[in-house]
């Protein structure tokens, strides 16, 4: 039987692999991945007798669990095993006594996802489309850099694209800010918790991308690294050991955010009790920068039965809503002091502006009590802030 | 793998959906993606004649139907063999292969290196008013095409923030395009980007506005100050449908819209419709007392 497969299958193999990869990547299901490079083994280890024993070696691996092989068209072998894994350090030893001290560099072992940059470069290079350039220098995530050579400048192209690869590898967990949504009514003690709001310290994240450099005056890229930071959590946030203690909660996102294959992946573990109680909330300089990513956000969070939300929105800002504030569920007014400032007319304004059911606001930024007294005043009884984290 | 799904329609009774294009996100791409990876069958991208879904099973077929046609895009339903004709006559008008798409890689170096003469262009404003055309104004702007960038708004976005600087540059140097006409006033575009310390004069003349996006709109105060200090009025664009109810309320003049979504607005005299405008823009435009913003030469 012929066990060496056709040039056709070595490049739908090393295309499934890459695949295999950006899937997992996406997902942050870990795989155990064995590199044979044999590729780089001596000609005398590498006959097709060796090739056959390599081969059979691998057995153990494949058969009890649901391990995948996969042939690249470099002659290179990859076996993929879901984990934990147990015999990989099986199958490395038998490896490792057939072809000796000799080609005991030729075996290599990766984690997904955390190395899937490394796996599909690797695949790049046996398909060869490997760039001749010299790779774009990538940080391992958090590292602390030594100097940015760069730092002080404003990022350009190239800084995104590094700081866009180091990001396909974060595991952004140390950056999860989570906020209590909380009714706290007037002559009442306590604070009931409605619901929790997950946002991203995006600042914290760009300065461990970009040290050094402000995206202040590149507001294209600042959205554009935006749009992968959501995509990277939007992956984190889609597996089961996320969703298993579901409770009620707010995403912050940008609009296109919603329409990603990485919200479509998250969207289709969601059973719908669990799409009614996630709230989906965009700010309104997102919305004006990307009106047609909004209206196709809007339209998908109404047919899959999401809630949205108004996010962060400045007093100043409420001039330029809509007189049906776009049908959204939720306004999370910012509070500032500007609204302690509002002369008559601008409370009139305010007063205006602001949805007449009030269980649809929220007085964000509550940090201090005369917020809760301002929110009272207005009939506002949902807030967040460390004056009601604090009850 | 497109012969074997056409083989597999031909030969067993299958279902498939086809999606008009260009207009269409990416998530429709995967809704069809997924119906193909749960019940069989080959998304296809055709260049210029849609999305189809060959030879995949009725229930997640329906089921993408379902979601497609909730987002308001048209999803039409194929039976196979019967409507096999179709996609051969789809492959029949299979357009070339498509262009490899630009990288992003150096994109500031390559904006430096272009001619200073290049990189950005100007269009007219008119109106019909009675029988013949009424000019209103010059837009002066960036040139995407001389700066090819991976698709997505963001790469263009910044493309043209590049190219902006260097259109700024010019008029800093009061090197105002070649085919300016000094009796009409003129709209500068600027890109997404906080106010800037300085701006340049504009050129003599009046009725001279900047032009910004409306991103630019929660710094709508510091703007109108700062080009109120330079001689310069106020336009935006990038007005959508949802965003209509703007129009009565942004500071400034002239609002431009793409023409795809003129339905979208009330009558106003306000508003341009910018980019080529078809018969029925045309018409629409007339009857509402739009505007229409057209590159010189098309």
């Amino acid at each position: 039987m012929n066990t060496f497969p056709g040039h056709a299958a070595l490049h739908r193999d090393a295309l499934a692999l890459a695949a295999m990869a950006r899937e997992s990547a996406a997902t942050g299901v870990e795989r155990r991945v064995l590199h044979l490079k044999l590729s780089a083994l001596p000609a005398h280890l590498n006959r097709l007798q060796h090739q056959r024993l390599l081969r059979e070696a691998l057995v153990p691996l494949l058969r009890p669990t649901r391990a995948r092989l996969f042939d690249l068209p470099t002659g290179d072998m990859v076996a993929v095993s879901p984990p934990p894994g147990d015999y990989v350090e099986l199958v490395r030893a038998t490896l490792h006594k057939l072809v000796g001290e000799e080609g005991a560099g030729c075996f290599q072992e990766l984690r997904l996802p955390q190395q899937a940059a490394a796996l599909l470069s690797l695949v790049e290079g046996a398909l060869g489309l490997a760039d001749s350039r010299p790779p774009v220098p990538m940080r391992a995530w958090m590292q602390a850099p030594a100097a940015n050579p760069r730092a002080g400048e404003p990022p350009g192209a190239d800084d995104i694209l590094a700081a866009e690869a180091a990001l396909g590898r974060a595991d952004l967990s140390v950056h999860h800010r989570w906020r209590s949504i909380c009714e706290v009514v007037d002559g009442q003690p306590g604070a009931r918790l409605l619901w929790r709001e997950l946002r991203l310290a995006e600042a914290d994240i760009q300065a461990a991308l970009l040290p050094g450099q402000s995206l202040a005056q590149t507001p294209w890229l600042r959205r554009r690294l935006r749009a992968r930071i959501d995509q990277r959590a939007l992956a984190q946030w889609a597996t089961p050991q996320e969703l298993r203690d579901f409770s009620p909660r707010g995403l912050g996102l940008l609009p296109a955010s919603v329409a990603s294959e990485a919200f479509l992946r998250l969207d289709a573990m969601l059973p719908p009790a669990c799409r009614a109680q996630l709230t989906l909330g965009f700010t309104l300089r997102d919305i004006l920068a990307d009106p047609a990513g909004f209206a196709v956000a809007r339209r998908l969070a109404r047919l899959r039965g999401y809630r949205l939300a108004l996010d962060s929105l400045d007093a100043a800002e409420l001039c330029w809503l809509p007189a049906g504030l776009w049908e959204f569920d939720v306004l999370q007014l910012r509070f500032g002091p500007a609204l302690l400032e509002l002369d008559a007319a601008g409370r009139a304004a305010l007063e205006a502006a602001l949805p007449q059911q009030r269980d649809r606001v929220v007085l964000i930024g509550a940090d201090e009590p005369i917020a809760v007294g301002w929110g009272w005043q207005r009939g506002i009884s949902r807030f967040q802030g460390r004056v009601v984290e604090a009850r | 793998m497109l012969g074997e799904a056409l083989r597999c329609c031909e030969t067993t009774p299958s279902v498939g959906i086809r999606i008009e294009r260009p207009g269409v996100p990416a998530i429709a791409s995967a809704w069809l993606e997924e119906a193909a990876n749960i019940g069989g069958g080959l998304v296809w991208r055709h260049g210029a004649d849609g999305l189809w879904l060959l030879g995949g099973s009725a229930a997640p077929c329906r089921r993408a139907q379902e979601l497609l046609q909730g987002m308001g895009w048209a999803a039409d339903w194929l039976e196979f063999p019967r409507d096999l004709s179709r996609v051969e006559a789809a492959l029949a008008a299979e357009p070339a292969l498509p262009v490899q798409p630009a990288s992003a890689a150096g994109l500031e170096a390559r904006a430096a290196a272009l001619p200073a003469e290049a990189g950005h262009t100007l269009a007219t404003l008119w109106r019909m008013g009675g029988a013949a055309p009424r000019l209103l104004a010059q837009r002066w702007m960036a040139d995407p095409a001389t700066l090819p960038v991976p698709p997505g708004a963001d790469w263009a976005g910044h493309a043209a923030a590049l190219l902006t600087a260097r259109l700024l540059a010019c008029a800093g140097r009061g090197q105002w395009p070649v085919q300016r006409k000094s009796n009409l006033p003129l709209l500068l575009d600027l890109p997404w980007m906080e106010p800037p310390a300085l701006l340049p004069a504009p050129p003599a003349g009046s009725g001279h506005a900047l032009v910004l996006p409306l991103a630019g709109l929660p710094e709508a105060a510091a703007w109108a100050g700062l080009a109120a200090r330079t001689g310069w009025g106020l336009a935006w664009s990038g007005l959508s449908p949802c965003l209509s109810h703007l129009l009565g309320s942004l500071p400034g003049g002239y609002v431009f819209a793409a023409p795809g979504e003129a339905t979208g607005f009330p009558p106003s005299d306000r508003l341009i419709l910018s980019g080529l405008a078809d018969r029925t823009a045309l018409a629409q435009a007339l009857a509402a007392g739009y505007g229409l913003c057209s590159p010189i030469g098309e």
